[in-house]
């Protein structure tokens, strides 16, 4: 595709966020090279990012980046390196925020970079703080059994593994707005090359690696549009089962790549969900360090103890989110009666 | 080809601090009260499934601040309403006064394509303190009436009296602009007039 074709390529916040903020790139490997390519925007000092992840390129949150980081967000969005295991990825998503020095980190995954975000935050629940999911699924199995040609993803060529991803991609009739983000995104697919596409697939069709029971962590939003057609809509219910505490931000439409076809409702739902977990420039621009910790106390213990009695649970995510916001007196006890 | 689409709802609630916006949100979802007063920052939403005449539907309750300083989230936020439910509190009139300035904010900041007939619903809350009352049932029925019939429903949040009934009949008002305006045309018909001739089918 042509680039002259693209015509989000040509719009203001793309061409906003192109001049400011540069891509950085980090080798985390030894022997072998592993580049992982990201952006990184928003005030450095004391700010707990965002960290986007994603199975295309880093630069498809451009509008979360330009509409966000001016009001006080640090995000950073990667767009990582080839692995052909999850766990793989996860050891190697560490190293990368060992790195960029990222103690803590919220995490916002879409489709692929959903499931990564979750395998992460089960191998390492003590790092992330909560966790945003759009348009992804918990489970590969499904992937897996319908890949016929899983194994070998490594040594097909690119224009036939380009084909298999956009074979996904949404077609048919679509508003002015999604037409043109569809445009985007298969632009953004081209740049991608061959070891990169196959590791995204394998990964994508690989056996999974979450525990079969879920969370009853509350630090979840999972924000889907109800057009949503790359990801059947069986896995996305699935997936709030699978958390049955998270909070579900329904979008009524917007297609599969919603952060840009919709990026306003997108923004809101971010904002909100970030304000519920400490992170809130406008309101608050020196969020205080205490309120984070204990948001940080309160996630893990949640997230290790899933035998907590669900009553309780059903009071508390009012419960954390009036802590977090007002970093006041926390009695709120009328809620157990 | 009658796909049973999801129905997505997006009900924002607007009107003075203090007027018990967040009780009635909780109370309703939730069914839980507390006597703590503490300022909504910004917005914030609760998600509720319901049966509207055999159909689910979800609706997401958007609860606001009063307070004009919290308000960051700007225009986006409005977009895709499918009702407003404006909420003062029956004790203190100049809630009841500040409802004409809530609905013209919502009007502006939405810009729904058929602003006269929005579907908007007046709740006058706090009606368990009944002997403070300032606000006549008659006064608020009649402001409700020049703005179009705006249904009105007197409630508590406390003792959850009219919660149920008046979320129900957001539902109800908020899916008739719904199925008015958007409705899901499948993907290969088109919108015509639908041929008459077609008498001859036996029935």
């Amino acid at each position: 595709m042509n680039s002259s074709d693209v015509a989000l390529l040509s719009s203001e916040p793309y061409i906003l966020f192109k001049s400011w903020v540069p891509q950085q790139k980090i080798s985390i490997g030894t022997v072998n090279e592993k580049l992982w390519k990201y952006y990184d925007f928003g005030p450095k000092k004391d700010t707990i990012p965002l960290v986007f992840i994603s199975p295309g390129t880093a630069e498809i949150f451009y509008k979360q980046f330009v509409s966000l980081c001016p009001k006080g967000y640090r995000f950073i969005s990667v767009q990582f390196s080839p692995y052909d295991s999850l766990l793989g990825w996860c050891k190697g998503f560490e190293r990368f925020l060992d790195r960029l020095g990222l103690e803590k980190i919220h995490l916002f995954g879409t489709s692929l970079g959903g499931y990564l975000a979750q395998c992460f935050y089960q191998t390492r629940p003590s790092r992330v703080i909560s966790m945003i999911l759009n348009n992804t699924f918990c489970d590969t199995q499904y992937y897996h059994d319908n890949s016929s040609c899983a194994a070998m993803f490594s040594i097909l060529p690119e224009f036939m593994l380009k084909k298999i991803i956009l074979s996904n991609f949404p077609s048919g009739k679509l508003d002015k707005e999604m037409c043109d983000t569809v445009d985007f995104m298969v632009y953004q697919i081209e740049s991608l090359q061959q070891q990169e596409l196959a590791s995204r697939l394998t990964l994508n069709c690989s056996i999974g690696l979450l525990n079969p029971s879920g969370g009853l962590m509350e630090n979840i939003t999972i924000i889907d549009s109800l057009d949503t057609v790359s990801v059947p809509e069986k896995l996305r219910e699935e997936c709030y089962k699978y958390y049955p505490n998270a909070k579900i931000a329904l979008i009524k439409e917007g297609g599969d790549f919603v952060y840009i076809s919709r990026s306003d409702e997108v923004n809101i739902h971010i904002q909100v969900h970030l304000r519920n977990f400490g992170l809130d420039p406008v309101n608050n621009p020196k969020s205080d360090e205490t309120t984070n910790n204990n948001n940080i106390n309160n996630n893990n213990n949640n997230n290790n103890n899933t035998t907590q009695i669900k009553k309780e649970k059903l009071n508390k995510p009012l419960k954390t989110k009036d802590t977090n916001q007002f970093n006041k007196s926390s009695i709120f006890e009328d809620e157990h009666e | 080809m009658a796909t049973k689409k999801k129905v997505l709802l997006k009900v924002i609630i607007l009107g003075d601090t203090g007027v018990g916006k967040t009780s009635l949100m909780n109370q309703y979802v939730n069914k839980k009260f507390s006597n703590q007063y503490k300022a909504t920052i910004g917005a914030d939403f609760l998600t509720k499934e319901l049966m509207v005449d055999d159909r689910v539907v979800t609706m997401q309750i958007w609860d606001t601040a009063g307070q004009e300083r919290f308000q960051s989230l700007g225009v986006a936020f409005y977009r895709g309403a499918d009702c407003c439910v404006l909420v003062y509190d029956v004790n203190v009139a100049k809630t009841f006064e500040n409802l004409d300035s809530w609905r013209d904010e919502f009007l502006i900041q939405a810009g729904p394509r058929d602003p006269d007939n929005f579907p908007f619903v007046v709740l006058g809350n706090k009606i368990d303190m009944e002997n403070q009352r300032v606000v006549s049932q008659k006064r608020a029925a009649s402001w409700c009436q020049s703005k179009g019939n705006i249904p009105y429903f007197e409630t508590s949040a406390k003792e959850a009296i009219n919660v149920e009934q008046a979320f129900q009949t957001i539902a109800r008002n908020a899916i008739k602009l719904d199925e008015g305006l958007v409705f899901p045309i499948p993907p290969g018909f088109q919108v015509q007039p639908e041929p008459t001739p077609a008498k001859t089918t036996c029935c």
